[in-house]
């Protein structure tokens, strides 16, 4: 063998891989100092053998062909420490899920096999060892920001479970550090105070005030907003009680009417009742003019045209509750939603967490929540903030790193990375903080010099291993690069494997985080390598776990088309694909589609587009 | 679609006048929260240009002018179908009515003329005999409306089959019907 | 990179006068190198300043890596937020870039911006640049004329060179020559037949304060609406 340090280990699930994959060729494979054949990696013995083996060879690093299950990766995280190898020199290629149960010819399979095993290769010799372990010592306080229901339930809750909760009334006025170890800065009546914390977990403003109504006025409430769902608890009971009480004129106009809570619907129907009378509003329908201490309010009324009504006091007091929020999300570093409320993205797959790790938003922070949905939350808020703020010692190694070396200061890491991972202080280099850092590579992927990385992927190492992926044996056909997002193409890719289904083997799988991991540059190399397409598979806008990797991965194909253009390669060959992680019937039609012959202009392309957008 | 007229209306609401409807129809107009069941239910709907439950939105809003001016409750035939659906009990047939009726109240045309004559002939023809007679009934409402060229040929036709009588059916008590006329009428009604 | 100078003593000891506390601010980068605002030069300023100016002044120092950005400029705000004016040993950008973050508070510039260029030797600056927006370089065999000549002639020199040298500033060689020379070494004497036509200087200052907008950048940070 040519003796680059590398070995190869590939096992053939028990001997069930042999009929679907030529694994003497794949033994065979060139660039590796030594190799060897099991059948039971995932068995002490199988991998006692393999740790043994790779003992005697010396090799620096490790490529293991076999199944992608967990025990395989733990182990390969074994055979690494027995035989004293870095366990950031060893690499696993799934072989099974990933190969062989999904592509139905064998020499075909057996060719991406080999490309997959020596692009690992590639990827493990320029693999970079892990940053250091930095400790994390909360101290089991945790600041919680509000005095409402949603507060309080938090606060007891937190002291139930043995962390300190310090209530403030104030405005939160600075707020920096990572989950574990934030330090907060509170302005009260009294002057600042400075408190060193865990977590957050904060509530919105109390409901609006109302601005005094006297009895027999008219009045018109207006929310307007994020249309979901815009009516409130108080605004509802408030409305009740002028109309049926004070005996004034009420109107409500509102975007959306949601009454999913205890109690809501009852008080929506007694509110109608009572005569209020409430108003839906389109986008764009509604003018306000003042006139003499007056409000004038003309909407369009789908069916009925313009109307126009006369108010006496006009209560936006929805809104008003929206910019105090808006403010709080901005001082919290979690980036609102149009409406205001915050947080962005995965509103419903996260109920009480934010995109900043061990920042917690609840109740009016978040949406239109009634007080006993606000209380559940704050025990929920409680609950999770545990994890990152219980007293004690977290050992933690941030997933990406600053070669200070290389860095300019020009603070685009710090200002594009949506964890607020990145920071800097007076004399201090850029840093990363290891207990925020989600290890997206949106920094990485924006820095000008190149120098903050994703330590477990830097920037050349994706390189090698996608040239490699690009240069080997025939695969029946051009291939079809697929960059697939951890969270959503991934788990896709893997379903498909377990069920079986088949999709061509031109398709090369490229992992990443994100999709906000890639440049322009990674998406023209394939095409100027002969591929045929390049895919973008992550997730819809609404649920990236990172907020910005779908818009990131539309400008980014915006970009490498126009290169792809000046370069002499299709500009019409990179695509953007949204999926779910549930979804491997939409990513199996998209591959398959995707690697279509055909006339490209019009015909199979904008069928991919079709289904990629679908 | 509303006529150009309805339209043109200025959309100024009145507060007050909503609950003048929910006191002649004794519904609670507010409990509409627009479903719009009334409508789909409705064997009219479709000749109706402002649609049921777009009504009960205008008569909420207390779009008076426009209200008054559309021909939907001169269609409403009080089949109540709208009524059984309706999800918050209203009776909508019966808001139609209290709209008809405050659209006496003010004077002036009606938007459905012929409509409203029609009613009239049918009631003329009750006070005199005591019970509905088509005969008077299609003829006086056909000389009035200036159609018997066009009617007389269906007319005809009616009273060959035996469908329209020439002589109405007298009853005993007419005197009571026409004491119950007058009662009415003492009481504002028309 | 931009080279600066720092202003007399005197001068300094004036404008800082009727201030009770004062916040000398260095800056990390250009005016570090050239070594008029860096941490040293910020030490020696206040040392000075303090004997001179004596019990009348409390005055703190800090130096921040850049003054021209937000983020840097917003570590030192509790020190800004202490002092009555904060005298800049930044450029004109980083005293300009104090004064738009603080708008409370008075900004004194301790450093005469004097012009972009490069260490032609340790302790000797040139100017090089002057940003006219619309660079001509190729045609000049890599000298600028703008910058360089005191006329910012286009076409050749004018008149007056003596001896190599310009009649308007003695010291600095005639940019042409200069420019004759290079292309004479390159073998491209025929540039200099290509005639430079008249300029518009709309894209240098001489057409107002320039701004640069890159959308691909702005959407990098932009929020989603």
């Amino acid at each position: 063998m040519n003796g680059y340090g590398t070995a190869l280990a590939v096992c053939t699930c028990g001997g069930t891989l042999c009929g679907r994959l030529d694994v003497e060729r794949i033994v065979a494979a060139p660039g590796f100092a030594s190799a060897l054949v099991i059948h039971d990696l995932c068995l002490p013995a199988g991998s006692a053998r393999v740790a043994s083996w790779l003992r005697e060879t010396a090799a620096d690093s490790l490529v293991v062909a076999a199944c992608g299950v967990p025990a395989a990766v733990q182990a390969v995280v074994e055979v690494s420490r027995a035989a004293g190898v870095a366990e950031h020199r060893t690499s696993l290629v799934d072989l099974r899920e990933g190969c062989a149960w999904v592509h139905t010819q064998a020499d075909q399979a057996t060719a991406k096999a080999l490309r997959m095993v020596a692009s690992a290769a590639a990827g493990v010799r320029e693999s970079t060892p892990p940053v250091p372990d930095v400790e994390v010592r909360p101290s089991g306080r945790v600041l919680v920001v509000g005095t409402g229901p949603g507060s309080l339930a938090a606060a007891a809750r937190l002291k139930d479970l043995g962390c300190e909760a310090v209530l403030i009334s104030g405005t939160l006025e600075r707020f920096e550090g990572q989950a574990g170890e934030f330090k907060a800065r509170i302005r009260t009546d009294q002057g600042v105070e400075c408190h060193a914390v865990g977590a957050v977990i904060a509530a919105g403003d109390a409901p609006a005030r109302m601005p005094a109504v006297q009895a027999g006025q008219r009045v018109a409430f207006l929310l307007e907003g994020d249309p979901w769902p815009s009516v409130t608890e108080s605004t509802l009971s408030a409305a009740l009680h002028l109309a049926r009480d004070c005996g004034c004129r009420v109107l409500v106009l509102f975007r959306d009417m949601g009454v999913a809570g205890r109690g809501l619907e009852e008080l929506y129907r007694e509110a109608r009742g009572s005569g209020v009378t409430f108003v839906r509003m389109e986008e764009g329908s509604l003018r306000i003019v003042e006139a003499g201490g007056e409000w004038v309010v003309t909407l369009e009324v789908p069916g009925l045209g313009s109307v126009t009504e006369t108010v006496d006091v006009l209560v936006s007091g929805a809104t008003d509750a929206l910019q105090g929020t808006r403010g709080l999300a901005e001082v919290l570093g979690v980036a609102p939603r149009k409406g205001g409320w915050a947080p962005r993205e995965r509103a419903l797959l996260e109920p009480v967490a934010t995109e900043r790790n061990g920042v917690f938003l609840i109740g009016s922070a978040r949406g239109p929540y009634t007080t006993d949905q606000a209380v559940r939350q704050g025990e929920a808020a409680a609950m999770a903030a545990l994890s990152v703020a219980a007293p004690g010692v977290i050992a933690v190694s941030a997933r990406a790193s600053v070669d200070v070396e290389r860095c300019a200061f020009c603070l685009t890491c710090l200002r594009v990375c949506p964890h607020q991972a990145v920071t800097t202080a007076l004399g201090q280099t850029m840093r990363v903080l290891p207990a925020a850092c989600q290890g997206c590579g949106v920094c990485a992927a924006a820095c000008p010099a190149g120098a903050i990385q994703i330590t477990e992927s830097p920037n050349r190492r994706l390189l090698a291993e996608m040239d490699a992926l690009m240069n080997g044996p025939p695969l029946g056909g051009r291939p079809t690069v697929v960059f697939a997002c951890a969270n959503s193409a991934v788990p896709a890719l893997q379903a498909l494997g377990r069920l079986r289904l088949s999709y061509p083997a031109q398709v090369l799988v490229v992992p990443v985080p994100c999709l906000g991991r890639l440049e322009a540059v990674h998406c023209v190399r394939p095409l100027a390598a002969g591929a045929r397409r390049v895919l973008l598979c992550g997730c819809y806008d609404r649920s990236c776990e990172h907020l910005v990797g779908p818009a990131t991965a539309r400008r980014v194909v915006e970009r490498a088309s126009a290169l792809a253009g000046t370069l002499g390669l299709d500009p019409g060959a990179i695509h953007v694909a949204s999926l779910a992680p549930v979804d491997w019937h939409k990513l199996g039609q998209i591959l398959g589609v995707s690697c279509d012959d055909g006339d490209r202009n019009g015909g199979e392309a904008s069928k991919v587009t079709a289904h990629a957008t679908a | 679609m509303l006529p150009r007229e309805a339209r043109a209306l200025p959309g100024r609401t009145d507060p007050a006048w909503a609950p003048v409807i929910e006191t002649a129809s004794g519904e609670r107009v507010g409990l509409c929260f627009g479903c719009g069941i009334c409508t789909g239910s409705c064997p009219l709907a479709p000749a109706m240009d402002m649609l049921p439950s777009r009504l009960m939105k205008a008569v909420q809003l207390g779009l008076k002018e426009r209200v008054l001016k559309a021909t939907a409750p001169y269609l409403c035939v009080g089949c109540e179908t709208c009524a059984v659906r309706c999800p918050n009990g209203i009776d909508v047939a019966r808001v139609m009515d209290a709209v008809r009726q405050a659209g006496l109240a003010r004077g002036g045309p009606v938007p459905r003329v012929d409509i409203q004559r029609f009613h009239q002939w049918f009631l003329r023809t009750v006070r005199l005999f005591g019970r509905a007679h088509e005969g008077l009934l299609s003829a006086g409402f056909s000389l009035q409306q200036g159609r018997l060229r066009e009617d007389l040929p269906t007319g005809w036709a009616l009273m060959r089959h035996g469908r329209l009588a020439l002589w109405p059916h007298f009853i005993r008590r007419r005197r009571e019907v026409r004491r119950l006329f007058r009662a009415i009428g003492q009481r504002g009604g028309r | 990179m931009i080279v600066a100078q720092q202003k007399p003593l005197e001068d300094i000891r004036q404008m800082a006068r009727g201030f009770r506390r004062l916040l000398v601010l260095g800056c990390g980068t250009c005016t570090t190198i050239c070594f008029a605002g860096g941490e040293k030069e910020v030490g020696l300023l206040a040392t000075s300043l303090r004997s001179v100016l004596g019990q009348e002044i409390e005055i703190e120092e800090a130096v921040v890596q850049r003054q021209c950005e937000w983020e840097f400029l917003d570590q030192v705000g509790e020190a800004v937020g202490r002092a009555e004016a904060v005298l800049s040993l930044g450029c004109g950008v980083g005293v300009q870039g104090i004064g738009e973050r603080y708008p409370g508070v008075v900004v004194l510039p301790g450093l005469n911006t004097a012009f972009m260029g490069l260490t032609e030797a340790p302790g000797i600056w040139g100017e090089r640049c002057m940003a006219c927006g619309d660079c001509l370089l190729h045609r000049t065999g890599g000298i600028c004329p703008v910058a360089r000549c005191a006329k910012s002639l286009l076409n050749g020199p004018c008149g007056g060179v003596q001896d190599g040298h310009c009649e308007i500033s003695p010291e600095n060689p005639c940019a042409w020559v200069l420019i004759y020379d290079r292309l004479m070494q390159q073998g491209r004497l025929e540039q200099l037949e290509e005639i430079i036509p008249v300029r518009d200087w709309k894209a240098s200052h001489s057409g107002g304060p320039r701004r640069i907008v890159r959308p691909d950048l702005r959407e990098m940070v932009e929020e989603e609406v």
